[in-house]
């Protein structure tokens, strides 16, 4: 199957679940279901035929001529992984959000018009198109969240779309002065890898891209829109933000700002990573310190994407292929917990202060124990996929030049305190008696699992567990796709 | 009597009109101020004419008549606008119409 | 004399003096007819002009053997005809507008319907204007139609409030213009816009030049809304009937900028330098200015109205483009091209929006009355959001690609000047401002905060919207999306019609 497949698949399925009368909450969840598996189903298939080389299902259509922007699409070894956890994670955000009933067309309208923009992103090979895919996502962000979101969605939603659109201001801003500066005339990215971008303004632009992405990426000290914004979404589009739309930064960063722009890269790469430890520890602290159990999680995100980002600064093979493995990790495991916290434990103690919760573990012995796994999973456990993401991301970094050992150090120091906060947080979740009083909460055992529910945990958990035991079944995909950037970084002077 | 005598005169009309119009809060006042404005114009039309190079071309006298067309149409629906105002206001002073404004 | 050059604004005045003459003999109940007759009338204008440019290029019954100017002062380029076909549309838009409103205006329709021929005219003349006689008359021809328009209804005091006020500010305006071209006149010794390109005889003429068309471009900056001179906006767009508010927001906004572009084409190089600074400034205190206001909007109209200064303000960094020196990069084709474009955007989702408005039943169009739009008429609400997504330059609407475009063209005539880039910084600040109170409307739309105590218990009850009405809206709905996301149509079209800037 053609990976743009993903793409037609996604906005076919908003336009069929727009037009689907709102009553119907039946028929639409199985249609969203039907399209979201296909867009899942697609890009696994592109998975397995992907050789390990080169840019897959190229197509290249003219599109704006005198902009110099083509409709370009195709995917590469750093695409794939982020494709596949797109759909993975939209095929389990329909899952775990199996009960809306709620103006049900509109919500998976929205649904997958965000999941369309995520796929356009990655697919894209012209950066003007990829620029458009980035903004498309707005507004289904801003409708999911302020229409069924919860605590504070209006401030929440108003953040996020105000936050990743000056980050897009910042991004248009470094891709005109890419586009002039490059004069070539044309947006495709791979003439602009060609054109020779002198060093003055490499320095100049390399900011605006990083930061501008790096934004959505919840890079400190503009990560405040992530916390707040995953807390107040629903769970399916807090799963989405999490796992695939922090992902579009930490992308943009990779393919844009390090692809093509080494000069640039190679001297803000310091800066870059000395904002990647705070990101992780500061993360991890704060964390800590929260008793809203799903703004736990909301940091926990942006301690990951410390990684991500700290994993990008290394500019080394390693470095690099750690981030990518850790955007597909954090993708799997941040949309998991978020499921787990906003869906499956929400909806039968309705509460998410932890102080409230009382003795879950035997009273939801099942969920605990998958919410344990996916907590251990998150904190890096040997045989999960964050454990070789994060081990790939420090070696790199030891190895990397231009991370000082320090700050290693320090993110290593991260490491131990996400492990802290994990065992603090399930500690509190599920093996402490209530300690706030006056709670509504019924004793007695909750309902089990339903079977929507459980699939949604075995497909995440079980990616995460498959690629934490084979981790060369993605490394070894992207290798090549990596060594091209690392290789233009090496060359350039 | 040289074109800058004019141009100055022009110009003493134009201050004292646009005075007009930012200060007074009559209605008519106002719109006779901005006659004044249109007049000065019309008078360095007239005086550039004269004194260029080439008063065989008759476009500033035109263009004056122009103007005075103009202005006179804009007095005219200016008028009854003036005439509408006050039979629902009961009054012509500007400051007085204050339905619209900033919340 | 060459009256085919003219054929579109006679068939104009033609068909408003036929309309008035018709309203004798229709009987009360008929009167609505007109405003479809009318649009009728100026489609078929619009197909011809469309299909068939070369008849009006055609002949001439008279030749020219003497006239009092150099020239007819008109042209028929790809230019004009490009801004003529934006004019009919709108005023096709805003006649069928009209008729829908015609409850709420009650009386002398027929008048109205006229009128808005009449300023079709005068936006018509202004797109081929290249002196400053023809310039004036048909500024002056617009703006007094609008004092009427305004004013129209004149059982409301809003709508007398936003006539008169209207009628000061924009006969000082025209005042100012009309001694500003007085200036240049005395400077060049010609009404010919051309003549701009030519040096003067000594400096003083120069300095007479040079104030001169300052204060032509504050004459213009009034009619397209540009800070300082947006004052009247506000009061005028939330007091006027809501057609001619939008008719106002498109027409008389395009036809300063057509204007405006003749008129920068000729400018001598040295002369650039002050204007380039001079609209740069102008540029950047508009966007901020429309942005930071509309921030605390609650009424629909006057938010549009803060809105469009912000438009204007970004449309005259398309502007800067005509002013950079001859020969630099971009030509100021690349600046015109990006201005026609967002117009065209600017157009569909201005008239898209105000029908929207027309449509919805609250006197005052406090953001209330869109509370639960999206289940009373989802048609309307999808109509208004495709819209409101476009004005605030989101993908994949026509909206966006307007904006990108005139950024890129400002970016590339700044970027020479790295202390100018403030401007694009000012610029995109006032993008991401917009979002706030754009999504505002979004949110009245979708979830605003339930309908006030108030109102009566039938608020909920479903809009319904009359098929021509519903078959317009969902067209510029399609025309939104299609042409955002296949502009090469549209861009290829401009191509032809900025041919002369090049």
């Amino acid at each position: 199957m053609h990976a743009l497949l993903t793409l037609i698949l996604s906005f076919a399925g908003a336009l069929a679940c727009g037009l689907m009368p709102a009553g119907r909450a039946r028929q639409i969840r199985w249609v969203a279901l039907a399209f979201a598996s296909l867009g899942l189903l697609t890009a696994l298939h592109c998975a397995l035929r992907y050789g390990g080389s080169g840019v897959a299902d190229e197509v290249d259509w003219p599109w704006i001529p005198s902009l110099g922007a083509r409709l370009a699409f195709g995917y590469d070894g750093i695409s794939l992984p982020l494709l596949l956890v797109t759909g993975l994670v939209a095929v389990c955000g329909v899952l775990f959000t199996w009960e809306l009933k709620e103006r049900a067309n509109e919500f998976y309208a929205y649904y997958f018009a965000l999941v369309g923009g995520v796929y356009g992103v990655f697919l894209s090979r012209d950066l003007f198109l990829l620029f458009v895919f980035y903004e498309i996502a707005v507004v289904p962000k801003y409708f999911l969240i302020a229409i069924w979101g919860g605590t504070r969605k209006d401030y929440a939603a108003m953040k996020l779309v105000l936050y990743s659109f000056a980050g897009s201001a910042l991004v248009l801003l470094g891709l005109l002065g890419l586009y002039f500066g490059a004069n070539a005339s044309t947006f495709t990215l791979q003439e602009l890898s060609q054109a020779s971008l002198s060093a003055p303004l490499q320095y100049v632009v390399f900011p605006l891209l990083f930061v501008g992405f790096a934004v959505l990426a919840g890079m400190w000290p503009f990560h405040t829109w992530a916390p707040t914004g995953h807390v107040a979404a629903p769970t399916a589009a807090s799963m989405l933000l999490a796992g695939v739309v922090m992902k579009l930064g930490a992308y943009g960063c990779l393919r844009v700002a390090i692809g093509l722009l080494p000069l640039g890269a190679k001297v803000w790469a310091p800066w870059v990573a000395a904002l990647a430890v705070v990101n992780i520890v500061y993360g991890a602290l704060v964390a800590l310190r929260q008793t809203d159990f799903k703004f736990v999680i909301g940091y926990s995100s942006v301690s990951h994407m410390g990684f991500v980002l700290l994993g990008l600064a290394t500019l080394t093979q390693t470095g690099l292929t750690g981030a990518v493995l850790q955007m597909f990790s954090h993708g799997v495991i941040g949309a998991l917990l978020f499921a787990l916290v906003g869906a499956v434990i929400y909806s039968r103690t309705h509460t998410r202060q932890l102080e409230e919760f009382h003795l879950l573990i035997a009273r939801m012995p099942v969920i605990a124990w998958v919410f344990i796994l996916a907590g251990l999973a998150s904190m890096g456990l040997p045989g999960f996929s964050g454990f070789a993401a994060e081990l790939h991301v420090l070696m790199g970094a030891w190895q990397s030049p231009w991370v000082s050992a320090g700050l290693v150090v320090l993110a290593g120091a991260g490491v131990v305190a996400t492990f802290g906060y994990t065992l603090v947080k399930i500690h509190e979740a599920f093996f402490r008696p209530r300690v706030a009083s006056g709670s509504s909460d019924k004793e007695g055992l909750y309902e089990p699992m339903t079977a929507a529910e459980i699939a949604g945990c075995a497909l995440l958990l079980g990616s995460s567990l498959l690629v934490g035991l084979f981790p060369s079944l993605l490394t070894d995909k992207m290798q090549a796709s990596l060594k091209l950037i690392v290789d233009r970084l090496n060359e350039a002077r | 009597m040289t074109l800058n005598h004019y141009l100055v005169l022009s110009a003493i009309l134009l201050g004292i009109g646009l005075l007009g119009v930012l200060t007074r809060r009559n209605i008519i006042v106002v719109l006779f101020s901005i006659e004044i404005l249109f007049n000065a114009a019309n008078l360095n039309f007239i005086a550039f004419w004269r004194f260029g190079p080439n008063p065989e071309a008759l476009m500033g006298p035109m263009f004056a008549l122009f103007a005075i067309a103009v202005a006179a149409a804009e007095v005219a629906v200016g008028l009854a606008l003036v005439i509408a105002v006050y039979r629902h206001f009961k009054t012509v002073d500007l400051e007085k119409l204050d339905t619209l404004r900033e919340p | 004399m060459n009256v085919m050059l003219y054929s579109m604004e006679i068939a104009m005045v033609l068909s408003g003096l036929g309309i008035l003459m018709l309203d004798l003999g229709t009987p009360a109940r008929g009167k609505r007819d007109l405003g479809y007759l009318a649009a009728f009338l100026m489609s078929l204008l619009l197909l011809q002009s469309v299909f068939m440019p070369e008849v009006q290029d055609g002949f001439s019954l008279l030749s020219s053997g003497h006239s009092i100017t150099e020239g007819p002062g008109y042209k028929l380029d790809a230019f004009a005809r490009y801004f003529k076909h934006l004019f009919l549309l709108a005023a096709i838009l805003v006649l069928l507008m009209a008729v829908d409103f015609a409850g709420t205006l009650r009386a002398r329709l027929a008048e109205f319907f006229a009128l808005v021929l009449f300023a079709l005219t005068g936006m018509s003349a202004a797109a081929s204007a290249t002196n400053f006689i023809t310039l004036f008359v048909s500024i002056e021809l617009i703006t007094v139609s609008f004092y009427v328009l305004t004013s129209f209804q004149r059982g409301q005091m809003r709508s007398l409030e936003a006539g008169v006020k209207y009628l000061i500010l924009g006969a000082a305006a025209s005042a100012v213009l009309v001694y500003g071209i007085a200036l240049v006149y005395g400077a060049t010794g010609s009404m010919e816009f051309a003549a701009l390109g030519k040096a003067c005889p000594s400096a003083e003429h120069d300095h007479l030049l040079r104030l001169g068309l300052l204060l032509v471009i504050a004459g213009l900056g009034f009619k397209i809304a540009a800070f300082p001179f947006q004052i009247w906006v506000p009061d005028v767009y939330q007091g006027a009937p809501a057609p001619v508010t939008a008719f106002l927001a498109v027409g008389s906004k395009a036809a300063g900028f057509a204007l405006l572009m003749r008129l920068c084409h000729h400018l001598r190089p040295d002369l650039r330098e002050l204007t380039l600074t001079v609209l740069a400034a102008l540029a950047g205190a508009t966007i901020l200015y429309g942005s930071l206001c509309a921030l605390r909007q609650r009424n629909l109209k006057r938010l549009f109205g803060y809105a469009g200064i912000a438009s204007a303000g970004y449309l005259l960094l398309g502007l800067l483009a005509l002013n950079a020196q001859p020969g630099a990069s971009p030509s100021g084709a690349q600046g015109c091209h990006a201005m026609m474009f967002y117009l065209a955007g600017y157009l569909i989702a201005v008239m898209a929006a105000f029908t929207v408005l027309c449509h919805l039943d609250g006197e005052d169009e406090d953001l209330s009355v869109l509370a639960g739009l999206h289940a009373r008429s989802p048609l309307l609400a999808t109509v208004l959001t495709l819209s409101v997504v476009s004005m605030a330059g989101l993908p994949p609407l026509m909206g966006f690609l307007g904006k990108f475009l005139l950024l890129q063209s400002a970016f590339e005539v700044l970027s020479p000047h790295p202390a100018q880039l403030w401007l694009m910084v000012v610029a995109l600040g006032g993008v991401v401002i917009s979002l706030y109170y754009y999504f505002g409307i979004l949110r009245a739309i979708y979830w605003g905060g339930g309908i006030s105590p108030g109102r009566p218990a039938g608020e909920s009850e479903a809009i319904t919207v009359p098929p021509l009405a519903r078959l317009l809206l969902i067209a510029c709905g399609l025309i939104l999306l299609w042409v955002g996301i296949f502009p090469q149509a549209l861009l290829e079209w401009l191509g032809d019609a900025v041919a002369l800037f090049r």
